[in-house]
Parts: structure tokens; C-alpha cells; sequence
């Protein structure tokens, strides 16, 4: 090629430009693989020129399907296992449903309370498993028995601690106490009627004769006679715990008087 | 110049007129997009991109550049927000869009060689100079050697053999490209076809 062959390129048509024959058929056809680089099918735009062109962009479609098909699908997957373990511990499914779960969480989830421990009849009663109030013999003085029948006999008392709202507790510092007319002592022991479970008594000791210097019997001692007729404490039981607070406290009053 | 030689060019001045005349159909169908695109028209700026979209592709394909096919698309997002600036219809759209191809692909290269890792210099490793043996045998066998051939041109031959044959580009729009005088676009193309000829012509020095 010379120089009047380059002044002459302009004037010719831009086609034949590119690729102009040549002596080299070698460098014609390495030309002619080379322009066959410009002459593919357009590439698929991406997604913001695709948003230009008003057209989808196929492969980004291609590949958000397959995470938004995995998603859904966990979520379904999700929401289905949230619904039957909501209704498992609801006891809402079908009971071979209930029963299959009640085996896989024993067996597989052992932390968690088997359902059959759970139904009243079976096993331990709550009742047996909650704690009850300790008992204690107390003995009563015989001598502060004006009566002298009882004597010795102990009283079973519970012992449970005092609660400071008892009216007649530290009797030794209250004028009644101290004088011994044994109000403070009734307080609101055999006064008290709350609603109790029955329970088995606890002894058969009466623990009549509490002292009073002015004899009069207060107390608990008649609840503690009935658990003694009717082997439950009922009505009595309550006389017999709340009057312990009281007779606890009379205690210290009957100390105070002697 | 031999017969042989002869009748080759007579044939193809004669396609090149059947060019000619289809062209001109194409010139003014590419002219009337490029108003319709200007207002905004979706299925003219499709027409658009399907007619230019593979030169660019191979354009920036052949420079080696990473990812084209979405380098392509940012081309053509910068070149649809400048379609009033176009001036001298389809061809000033197409100079347009192979302007803004190359200023691309030369930020990438400047980036890559900022980024580039220090190591000591090999020139059994050069592959500025000249292709590789390995690039050229592979074009001799026929193997699918053709981006190996041009990635061992200077960046300029191939540069300009890229504009001239895939973009399919006038000396004075691959000047307006190039940044360069229309003379030395003319220089830089012979001096390039040159090179090729060493590598894979008839007479090429083997291996």
C-alpha cells in the first residue's frame, strides 16, 4: 500500500475500508476473523440500560429466580413447623399428630416435660410435690393449764413464721398481755376463716387451756379438738395455724406474765 | 501488483458498490432512530443498541477488556443521556458511542496499571513487543488465536486495527476517537497492518 492508496481511502467508501485486499491472503483472512468480533448478536443489556430500553433483562431474571424460589420456599417451610409446634404445645393436633410429637420431643428433646407427666392422674400429684408447712411439737407447760387435763400432752403445732400482722403478737409489751386477759392471745386466731384445703390432722393434742391469768380459753384449741372428732382439721385447721401465731405469741406473753 | 491481486480489488470495488447502495438504505433508517431515540422512543434506542452493541462488544473484546458484556451497557447508558449532542446522524451517533467505548477502556487500563502488582521485569515474558509464539501458532493452525494475535499488538496498532476493522470506522472518525491527526491515524493503521503481516502473513517470521 502507498501513500496515493491512503489519500485515495477517504474517498472510498467505508465499507471496503477495513479489510482491503492485499497481497497477504494470510493477513486478509486474520482481518476478516477479526471484523467477525463486531458481527455477534447483541449482548442481553444489564439491568439499568434493560430499564432504559424498556425491556427485561432475561439473565438477571435467570438469576434472582432460583435465591427468591429458595426463599419462598424456606419461608413456607418456616411458617408450616412454626404452625404445628404452636399447635403441638396448644395439645391441638389429631392425637396420633400429638402422640408423635409427645415421642419426638421425649426423645429428642428430653429437657422438655413429658406430656403424660403431666395429666393429673399420673405420677406425682402436684399437691405432694409442693412443700408443706413444717410441724413441730411444742410442749405446753402443764402448769400454765388452769384446767390440767391436757397437761403435758404436746401440741402439734406448724411453725411456720410469724407473720407480723398478728395483732397479738409481742402480747409481753401490750397492756393485754401483760394483764392477762388474754384478748391479745384470741386475736384473730380463732377469728380467721380462710378457705383451706382439707388436710389430715396432725395430731390428736388439744392444746385447750392456754393460759390466760384471767382462765379463760382462747386460741386455737378449738380447732385442734375438732381435728381430733373429725380427723380433718376443716374449720378447725384454721383455727389451729392461725391461732398458732397467736398462741406463739401468747407464748412470750405467758413468759412476760411469769 | 500481480493479476491475481487485480481482479481481487475489481471484485471487490463491486461489492463494495452492492454496499454502497444498502448502506444508504441503512443510513437513513439509522438517521430517522436516531431522531425517534432522541425523543425518547424505547423500541428506536433497542434499534440502536442492536445495531452498534456487537462492535462494541468486539471492540472492547478485542482490547481484552473484563466483563464486556456489562461494559457494553454502560457505554450505551452513557451514550443515550448525550443523543442531543450527537451531530452528523448515524455516523456522529456511531463516533459517539466508539468515543465513549474508548475513553472507557482507557480509564480501565490507566486503573488496572495504578492497581498493577510490582514485579521484576522478564522479557521472555513481554508480550508488548510482539505476540507470542505460542499466539501465533495457534493462528497458524487455526485456532481461535485472533484476540491472542491483537493482545500482543502495542496498544495503539491494536487500537487502531480495532476501530478501523470492528468498529468499522472512518480515518477521520477513528482520528476524533484516537484523539489524532487524521495523517497519523493513516500512519499508525499501515504501521499496524505491518506488524500483522510479521506475525500472521505468508511471508511472517515463524515462531
Amino acid at each position: 500500500m502507498t501513500r496515493s492508496d491512503d489519500d485515495a481511502d477517504e474517498t472510498r467508501p467505508r465499507e471496503e475500508d477495513p479489510v482491503e485486499p492485499t497481497d497477504d491472503t494470510a493477513l486478509e483472512e486474520f482481518l476478516l476473523r477479526v471484523q467477525e468480533l463486531g458481527q455477534d448478536h447483541a449482548p442481553a443489556p444489564n439491568a439499568r440500560l434493560a430499564a432504559v430500553l424498556g425491556t427485561p433483562a432475561p439473565a438477571r431474571v435467570r438469576r434472582i429466580a432460583p435465591r427468591t424460589v429458595a426463599g419462598a420456599t424456606a419461608l413456607g417451610i418456616a411458617t408450616l413447623v412454626g404452625t404445628g409446634w404452636a399447635a403441638a404445645a396448644a395439645d391441638q393436633l389429631p392425637a396420633p399428630a400429638q402422640r408423635a410429637v409427645a415421642r419426638l420431643t421425649a426423645g429428642w428433646l428430653p429437657g422438655i416435660p413429658h406430656p403424660e407427666d403431666r395429666r393429673p392422674g399420673a405420677g406425682t400429684t402436684p399437691s405432694a410435690v409442693l412443700p408443706t408447712p413444717t410441724t413441730a411439737t411444742v410442749p405446753v407447760p402443764a402448769g400454765d393449764d388452769p384446767t390440767g387435763d391436757v397437761g403435758t400432752q404436746p401440741v402439734r403445732q406448724s411453725v411456720a413464721p410469724a407473720r407480723p400482722t398478728g395483732t397479738g403478737g409481742d402480747d409481753a409489751e401490750r397492756p393485754g398481755g401483760e394483764d392477762g386477759d388474754g384478748s391479745a392471745v384470741t386475736d384473730r386466731g380463732g377469728e380467721a376463716e380462710e378457705p383451706r384445703a382439707p388436710r389430715p390432722a396432725t395430731g390428736t393434742a388439744t392444746g385447750e387451756g392456754r393460759d390466760d391469768d384471767n382462765g379463760t380459753q382462747t386460741g386455737s384449741s378449738a380447732g385442734a379438738g375438732d381435728a381430733t372428732t373429725d380427723g380433718y382439721d376443716d374449720g378447725g385447721a384454721t383455727g389451729s395455724d392461725d391461732g398458732h401465731d397467736g398462741s406463739g405469741r401468747g407464748s412470750t406473753g405467758d413468759g412476760a406474765d411469769r | 501488483m500481480t493479476a491475481a491481486s487485480g481482479s481481487s480489488t475489481a471484485v471487490g470495488r463491486e461489492a463494495a458498490h452492492r454496499l454502497r447502495v444498502s448502506a444508504d438504505a441503512r443510513q437513513s433508517s439509522a438517521d430517522a432512530d436516531l431522531e425517534a431515540a432522541s425523543r425518547g422512543d424505547q423500541a428506536a434506542l433497542r434499534r440502536i443498541y442492536d445495531d452498534l452493541a456487537p462492535a462494541v462488544l468486539g471492540y472492547l473484546r478485542g482490547h481484552g477488556a473484563p466483563e464486556p458484556e456489562d461494559a457494553t451497557s454502560e457505554v450505551f447508558l452513557a451514550v443515550f443521556t448525550r443523543l442531543d449532542s450527537v451531530v452528523g446522524g448515524a455516523a456522529g451517533l456511531r463516533t459517539l458511542v466508539f468515543s465513549v467505548a474508548h475513553a472507557r477502556l482507557v480509564d480501565q487500563l490507566r486503573r488496572a496499571a495504578r492497581r498493577a502488582p510490582s514485579v521484576p521485569y522478564e522479557p521472555t515474558r513481554d508480550e508488548r513487543v510482539a505476540p507470542s509464539a505460542e499466539a501465533v501458532a495457534l493462528w497458524r493452525e487455526g485456532g481461535a488465536g485472533v484476540e491472542a494475535v491483537l493482545a500482543g499488538l502495542p496498544d495503539d496498532y491494536r487500537d487502531v486495527v480495532l476501530l478501523r476493522v470492528v468498529a468499522d470506522l472512518g480515518v477521520a472518525a477513528t482520528a476524533t476517537v484516537m484523539g489524532r491527526s487524521e495523517g497519523a491515524v493513516k500512519q499508525l493503521y499501515r504501521r499496524a497492518l505491518l506488524a500483522l503481516r510479521d506475525v500472521v502473513g505468508d511471508e511472517g517470521v515463524t515462531g
